[in-house]
């Protein structure tokens, strides 16, 4: 998957996991700004983890609090897979 | 060669603190909202144990009533299993305390640490003792006054954890009602929920929210899973779902994960918040006195917690 396809498809869950969610999402979005607070933002990376067939570990958790962190870490773990 | 037999819960009981705290009161003494507070845990209130309700006392109240639920005679108790995480004096175990305020001079009785899955694991250890034939009834509790431990300068251990006391007796049955249980953990992950120290050298309880999270609703799915096909049961099966009462977003995460629909899960967190060791049989009592239940409903029992460790166990309800 190239770095659109993966935007795509975290834009997707995002809005799965909030439903009244406006405005776009972009590389730059920053999570807590679309109102995701923490959990549900684990939400996220576990949803990740399923589609893109990838495990973040815990020390990562904390870091990944941007669109374009997700998506940086999804292509190296799907480079180094 | 020793004769076996099976086990089921013949009582279950509670004994809940008189003081509850509100979220308002809560707000006040630390940084957060009330709104903030059930946005993300669901809680209403929680019971903090006055100076009376030490855990000795909490546990025999609640000991006492699930005797007299299950008619078992105390010459009959041969084994008081407490599982607690919370005592201020380390030696010695408080069992032997209660089994004694209890008149239970002849069972053994011993204390269990295993934090939030403390009472899971208990009722393995009771269960397994009335199916081997060592005693004819097991007393098992879950006791905690967590509200020693938690302090107002980290809201996200104080606003969730409470007190109180649980306690089934397992007795020896004809037919099966409690199943094998499931076990396990993932000790590398030991410190996102530990008792940690102060820069005065107070110890409180310290807990990476979102890591425990993260475990809790990643792979507990797969321990219900194994608990009911360790029952010789499947989850459509399942009537009643009773989890460690951790928050309202682990239990509704866990429910919709496992496909049980919302009436099936019990939560008692919202009143009672979570208390560790007790949250699993204050639950289950609090289903119990709701007259929701008939006997022989099969309940799944899961508790998880600091550890990282994890126990489980289908059970019939008495």
């Amino acid at each position: 998957m190239n770095n659109d396809q993966i935007l795509g498809e975290i834009a997707r869950q995002i809005r799965i996991l909030m439903p009244g969610l406006q405005g776009q999402i972009r590389m730059e979005t920053v999570f807590e700004e679309l109102g995701m607070d923490s959990l549900t933002r684990v939400d996220l990376l576990s949803a990740a983890e399923m589609s893109f067939g990838i495990e973040v570990p815990d020390d990562e958790v904390g870091s990944l609090v941007r669109v374009q962190d997700l998506v940086d870490f999804v292509m190296y773990s799907q480079a180094a897979a | 060669m020793p004769q076996h037999y099976e086990s089921r819960i013949s009582g279950v009981a509670a004994y809940r603190p008189a003081r509850l705290i509100s979220n308002t009161e809560i707000s006040a003494r630390t940084t957060v909202a009330p709104e903030w507070i059930v946005e993300r845990t669901g809680i209403q209130t929680r019971a903090h144990a006055g100076p009376e309700e030490d855990l000795v006392t909490m546990a025999v109240e609640a000991g006492q009533k699930a005797i007299a639920m299950a008619s078992a005679e105390p010459g009959d108790i041969g084994l008081v299993v407490l599982a607690t995480a919370t005592r201020r004096q380390r030696i010695p175990g408080i069992a032997p305390q209660v089994a004694s305020r209890l008149g239970l001079s002849t069972a053994g009785a011993f204390d269990l640490n295993a934090v939030c899955a403390g009472f899971t694991y208990a009722v393995a250890m009771g269960s397994n003792a009335v199916r081997s034939g060592e005693t004819q009834h097991a007393l098992v509790i879950g006791a905690e006054r967590v509200s020693d431990w938690i302090t107002p300068d980290d809201p996200d251990t104080f606003v969730i954890f409470g007190d109180g006391a649980g306690a089934v007796v397992v007795s020896r049955s004809a037919e099966w009602g409690v199943g094998p249980s499931i076990w396990g953990n993932d000790g590398d992950r030991h410190a996102v929920l530990a008792m940690t120290e102060d820069e005065s050298g107070s110890e409180y309880v310290g807990m990476n929210g979102p890591l425990v999270y993260k475990w809790s609703t990643s792979a507990m799915p797969d321990a219900a899973q194994r608990a009911c096909v360790a029952a010789g049961v499947t989850l459509a099966d399942i009537q009643w779902f009773v989890p460690h009462q951790a928050n309202c977003r682990i239990i509704d995460t866990l429910a919709h994960r496992l496909g049980l629909r919302e009436d099936q899960v019990v939560r008692d967190v919202v009143e009672a918040g979570n208390t560790s060791a007790a949250s699993v049989p204050l639950a289950l009592s609090r289903l119990y006195e709701s007259g929701r239940t008939s006997p022989g409903d099969l309940v799944l029992l899961l508790g998880f917690g600091a550890g990282l460790t994890y126990a489980g166990q289908v059970v019939r309800m008495p």
